[in-house]
C-alpha cells in the first residue's frame, strides 16, 4: 500500500514541480516581454508626439498624417492613441486631436468594439469614445443607457457627459428616474457627469427638473444647478423650496444660495422660513444660503440657530452671523448669556473657528465703548468655559501692551468666576 | 497499549492528509479566483473614474486618522505623506496616544501648531483628551493629545473628533501613495450597495527611498526577514484577500490602511479596546450587524491602492507581531462563535467564518501536530522514512508554488519592483521561505494558540524597521 501511495506522491510532486517551473518561466518571460513592449512604446510615443505637434503647427492636411494609420492594436497603433490622448489635454491641439482620432480610424474601431460581448472590452470602448469626445458617437452610446449592468451604465453616462452634446444630455435626463429606480447608477456618478455639461445645460436641466415627479431626480438636478450657480435656474429652485421632500428643499436652498445674491427680499424670506425646518440638513442649507445671501433680516433667526441641536447647523449659523451682521458681538453675547453650558461651549468653539475671537481681542485696544464692554464680557465667559487658549497665546506673543494687560485681568476674572 | 497508539497515530495521519488536501484545495481555488478577479480589475482600471473624482465636489470628505504612540522617528514623514494625498476634501487627525517620547513636540514644532480649544463629544467613550493643536496655515491638520490607552481607544477618539462621513485609518509608520485614498474611495462612490468598509494593499516600506514623505524609488531591503515578508504580503494581499473579496467574505482589512463609513462604525459601537487586533474584530462586527439588520452592504478589498508600511527586521519583533495577529484572529472568531454555522448568517456563518477557523486559525496547530505525528509514525515503523520525505517534499513544493504564483500575479498586474534584480531576489526568497521561515511562523502562531488558552491576551509592543529620517528631514 505504501508503495502505491509513494507512487501517487511522486506523481503529485512531479506535477507541482512542473507547475513551479512553468510559473517561474512565465514570470521571467512576462518581465522580458513587458520591458521590450514599454521600451518600444515609449520610443514611438516620443517620436510621434513630436512629429504630430510639428505637422499640426505647420497646418498640414490629413494626407500628411495618413502614414500614421497603423493596423489596429499594434504597438504603433497604441503609441499613436497615447499621443492623440495627450493632444486632447493641450488646448492648442485639442480640436486637431479630436479630428485625428476620427480620421485615423480610432472612432470606427471603438464603435465596432461596442458590439463586443465582453463587458470589460465594451466598457473600455465606451470610455475611449467619451475621452475622444467624438460627437458623432453620441448616437451610438445613447442606447447603451438602457443596458442592465450598473457599472456599464455609469461608464456610459460619464462618456456621454465628456462628449457634452445636448443630445447626450437629453438622453440622460430622460432616463434619470428609471436609472435611479433600478439602482443602475449612483447619485454621485450622475451629478458629477451632469456637471460636465456646463452652463449650456441649465435650460434642459430646469425643464426636466420641473417635470420630474420623482424627488430623487429632482434633487439631483437641483444639486447640479447649485454647483453650476445658474441665475436662470432661480425660479425653479425657489418653487422647489416648498417641496414636500426634504432632500429637494435642501438642494433647492443650495441652488438659491449659489446664485440668489440679487433676489428681492420677498424671495429671500422664503429661504428664511426654512431655518425652522424640522429636518436638520434643510436648516443647515438654509443657514449656509443666508450666509451667502447676506440678508440682514435673517440675523435674529440665525442667532436662534446658534444653539441648534445639530453642530453643523450651529457652525453654519455662526459663520452666517459673522458675515451678515455688524452686531455679531451683541448676538454672541446674548446667546452666551441665556443658554445652557453645552450650547455655550458650541458658541465659544464657533467664535474660535471663525477667527472672530481675534476681532474680540482687538476690540480691547479701544477701551470705553459699548463694543469694548461686550467683547470683554464675551472673552470673560469664554475663559470661564475653558476656551481661553487664544488669550493665553496672545499673552505670549501679542504686541499691544494695553491688550495684554486687559487679557491678564480677564483671565484672572474668568478663572475666579 | 501499542495497538491503541498505532490506531491513534494512523487516524491522526489520515486526518492530516485529509486536512492538508482540503487546505491546499481551498488555496488553489482562491488563487484561481484571484487571478481572474485581478486581471479583470486591471482591465477595468482603464475606465475607472478616479481621476474625475479628484476634482469633483461630489467626492465625499474623508478624515484620515493617524493614531500615534512613541512615533517621533517617523510621524512627520507619515503626516507629510497623508497631507500630500490627491483627494479633494480631507482632514488629517493625528491622535497622540500619550506618547512617552517627543511625538507631540515634534509635530507642534514641525507644523507650527498652536493649542486651541475644541468641544469634544465623547460619543465613543475614550480616555480624556488633553488638548487640540492646530495651525490655520495647515487647515486640514489637527493633532489631538490624549492620555495613553491603546490604538483602539485612539481611533475611537479620532472618530469622535472627525467631521466627515468617512474615515481612513493609517498607521503612524506608514506612507500613502498619492492616489491611494481616491482609489480606495472610488468603489464606495460607484457602488449601488452601501460600502461600509474598504481596504487597500499594504506593501513593505523597508528599503524604499522616500522624499518629503513620498515614495521616490522602490528598492528591496537588505534584511532577509523583511524580504520574506514582502513575498508573504504579496501572497496575502494579491490572492488571499482578493479571492475572499469576490464573495464579500473579507474579515481582515489591515488597520494600516482602511476606509470606513463612520455612521456604520459608530452604530456598531466603534473599536473595542480589549481586542489585540481591533480592526479585524470591527470588520467581523460590521458583517454581523448588517446581516442581523438585513441591510444590504459590502466590505471591499481593492488590490490597487497602496500604503507602504514598515515591517519588523528581527525575529523577536516579528514573533511578537505574528503572535498578536493570530491571537486577534482567535478573539474575533471566538467572540462571534454564535454566528458559526448559524443559518441566520448565511454565507458569513457557513463559509467565511468556517474558512477563517479551519484554514487560517487551525492550520499552524495541525501543521505542528502533523510534524510530531509523522515523526512518531516513522519511529513506530508505521511509515517509511522515504514516504515521510516525499510527503514533506510535496508540502514544501506546494508552498513554493503558492509563493511563486503570487510573484507571477504581481508581475502580470502591478509590477512595482522594477529591476531584474528585484524580480530574481523575490523569486529566490519565494522558494527559500518554505525552508524554515514558514515553519517558524507556524510555531509563533501555535504559541498564540497556547497563550489564548492560558488567558495571556495582552498586546505585545512591536518595534519595526529603520526606514526613518530626522523630523522634517529627507530620506534621499
Amino acid at each position: 500500500m505504501f508503495a502505491d501511495l509513494e507512487q501517487i506522491l511522486l506523481a503529485f510532486i512531479g506535477f507541482v514541480l512542473l507547475v513551479i517551473l512553468t510559473v517561474l518561466a512565465a514570470t521571467i518571460y512576462r518581465r522580458a516581454a513587458a520591458l521590450r513592449r514599454y521600451r518600444v512604446l515609449d520610443r514611438n510615443r516620443e517620436q510621434y508626439g513630436k512629429r504630430f505637434r510639428e505637422l499640426i503647427d505647420e497646418g498640414k492636411s490629413f494626407d500628411e498624417f495618413s502614414a500614421f494609420a497603423f493596423p489596429s492594436r499594434s504597438e504603433k497603433w497604441h503609441a499613436v492613441e497615447h499621443v492623440l490622448s495627450g493632444l486632447l489635454e493641450d488646448r492648442k491641439y485639442e480640436s486637431a486631436g479630436v479630428s485625428l482620432f476620427d480620421q485615423l480610424g480610432y472612432r470606427s474601431y471603438h464603435e465596432r468594439e461596442l458590439g463586443n460581448r465582453d463587458a470589460i472590452a465594451k466598457s473600455s470602448a465606451v470610455e475611449k469614445l467619451g475621452r475622444m469626445r467624438c460627437e458623432a458617437s453620441a448616437g451610438k452610446l445613447v442606447p447603451l443607457l438602457d443596458e442592465q449592468d450598473a457599472k456599464f451604465v455609469s461608464v456610459t453616462v460619464r462618456a456621454l457627459s465628456k462628449i457634452g452634446t445636448l443630445e447626450a444630455l437629453e438622453a440622460i435626463l430622460e432616463r434619470l428616474p428609471e436609472l435611479y429606480s433600478r439602482s443602475l447608477v449612483t447619485k454621485k456618478s450622475i451629478e458629477r457627469s451632469l456637471r460636465n455639461f456646463g452652463p449650456a445645460a441649465v435650460p434642459d436641466l430646469v425643464r426636466h427638473g420641473e417635470g420630474y415627479s420623482d424627488p430623487v431626480s429632482r434633487a439631483s438636478v437641483l444639486e447640479v444647478l447649485g454647483i453650476l450657480g445658474a441665475p436662470e435656474a432661480l425660479p425653479f429652485a425657489i418653487r422647489s423650496l416648498e417641496h414636500e421632500d426634504s432632500e429637494v428643499r435642501a438642494k433647492a436652498l443650495k441652488a438659491v444660495g449659489a446664485a440668489g445674491r440679487d433676489l428681492p427680499p420677498g424671495e429671500k424670506d422664503r429661504v428664511l422660513a426654512l431655518l425652522d425646518d424640522p429636518v436638520w440638513f434643510v436648516r443647515l442649507q438654509a443657514a449656509k444660503a443666508l450666509g451667502t445671501l447676506r440678508y440682514e433680516k435673517a440675523v435674529p433667526l440665525l442667532s436662534k440657530r446658534l444653539v441648534d441641536a445639530n453642530w453643523q447647523v450651529r457652525n453654519a449659523s455662526a459663520t452666517a452671523v459673522v458675515r451678515t451682521s455688524d452686531d455679531a458681538i451683541g448676538i454672541f453675547l446674548d446667546t452666551l448669556g441665556a443658554t445652557d453650558r453645552y450650547a455655550k461651549e458650541s458658541v465659544c468653539e464657533e467664535i474660535q473657528k471663525t477667527d472672530f475671537v481675534y476681532r474680540l481681542i482687538d476690540d480691547l485696544g479701544s477701551p470705553g465703548g459699548e463694543t469694548y464692554e461686550k467683547s470683554r464680557e464675551i472673552l470673560r465667559i469664554m475663559v470661564y468655559l475653558g476656551y481661553g487658549t487664544p488669550l493665553r497665546e496672545y499673552l505670549k506673543s501679542g504686541a499691544d501692551e494695553g491688550i495684554r494687560k486687559e487679557l491678564t485681568l480677564i483671565l484672572q476674572e474668568g478663572m475666579a468666576s | 497499549m501499542r495497538p491503541f497508539a498505532v490506531s491513534l497515530i494512523t487516524g491522526v495521519n489520515y486526518f492530516i492528509l485529509f486536512y492538508y488536501g482540503l487546505v491546499n484545495l481551498v488555496y488553489t481555488i482562491l488563487l484561481l479566483v484571484s487571478m481572474v478577479v485581478i486581471l479583470r480589475y486591471i482591465r477595468r482600471i482603464r475606465y475607472s473614474p478616479f481621476k474625475d473624482l479628484v476634482t469633483s465636489p461630489e467626492t465625499p470628505p474623508v478624515s484620515i486618522l493617524v493614531p500615534a504612540y512613541n512615533e517621533e522617528r517617523v510621524i512627520v514623514r507619515t503626516v507629510r505623506s497623508t497631507l500630500a494625498v490627491n483627494y479633494p476634501f480631507f482632514e488629517v487627525i493625528v491622535v497622540n496616544d500619550g506618547s512617552a517620547d517627543a511625538t507631540l513636540e515634534t509635530l507642534v514644532g514641525t507644523f507650527h501648531l498652536r493649542k486651541v480649544d475644541r468641544a469634544y463629544r465623547n460619543v465613543l467613550k475614550t480616555t480624556p483628551v488633553r488638548g487640540f493643536y492646530y495651525n490655520p496655515d495647515v487647515p486640514n491638520l489637527l493633532v489631538v493629545d490624549k492620555e495613553n490607552s491603546g490604538k483602539a481607544d485612539s481611533l475611537n477618539c479620532g472618530i469622535n473628533v472627525s467631521r466627515s462621513p468617512y474615515f481612513c485609518t493609517v498607521d503612524a509608520d506608514s506612507v500613502l501613495e498619492e492616489n491611494a485614498l481616491i482609489k480606495l474611495m472610488t468603489p464606495t462612490v460607484e457602488s449601488t450597495v452601501p460600502v461600509v468598509a474598504c481596504g487597500g494593499v499594504i506593501r513593505v516600506l523597508n528599503g524604499v527611498h522616500l522624499e518629503d514623505g513620498a515614495v521616490r524609488r522602490i528598492e528591496l531591503p537588505r534584511s532577509g526577514i523583511a524580504m520574506f515578508q514582502i513575498v508573504e504580503y504579496l501572497r496575502a494581499f494579491l490572492f488571499g484577500r482578493v479571492g475572499l473579496d469576490a464573495m464579500n467574505g473579507i474579515l481582515i482589512l489591515s488597520g494600516a490602511f482602511s476606509l470606513f463609513r463612520k455612521a456604520s462604525v459608530v452604530e456598531a459601537g466603534g473599536y473595542r479596546p480589549k481586542n489585540v487586533t481591533e480592526d479585524m474584530e470591527l470588520i467581523t462586527r460590521l458583517h454581523r450587524l448588517a446581516i442581523e439588520r438585513r441591510t444590504p452592504y459590502a466590505i471591499k478589498f481593492i488590490s490597487d491602492p497602496v500604503c507602504w508600511t514598515e515591517v519588523p527586521e528581527n525575529l523577536k519583533m516579528l514573533g511578537r507581531q505574528r503572535r498578536r495577529w493570530h491571537l486577534g484572529l482567535m478573539q474575533s472568531i471566538f467572540q462571534n462563535r454564535s454566528a458559526l454555522f448559524n443559518p441566520r448568517y448565511g454565507k458569513f456563518g457557513w463559509v467565511v467564518l468556517p474558512y477563517y477557523l479551519i484554514v487560517e486559525l487551525l492550520s499552524p496547530v495541525v501543521e505542528m501536530f502533523g510534524y510530531v505525528a509523522v515523526i512518531l509514525s516513522c519511529l513506530l515503523g508505521m511509515l517509511s522514512f522515504e514516504f515521510m520525505l516525499l510527503f514533506l517534499t510535496l508540502a514544501i513544493f506546494y508552498g513554493i508554488f503558492l509563493s511563486t504564483a503570487s510573484i507571477y500575479l504581481e508581475e502580470v498586474t502591478y509590477r512595482r519592483y522594477p529591476r531584474w534584480s528585484h524580480l530574481l531576489r523575490l523569486l529566490f526568497y519565494g522558494v527559500i521561505e518554505n525552508f524554515g521561515y514558514r515553519q517558524i511562523n507556524s510555531f509563533w502562531r501555535c504559541q498564540a494558540f497556547l497563550k489564548y488558552l492560558f488567558g495571556m491576551r495582552k498586546w505585545e509592543y512591536v518595534e519595526k524597521g529603520k526606514n526613518d529620517m530626522p523630523p522634517g528631514g529627507r530620506q534621499s
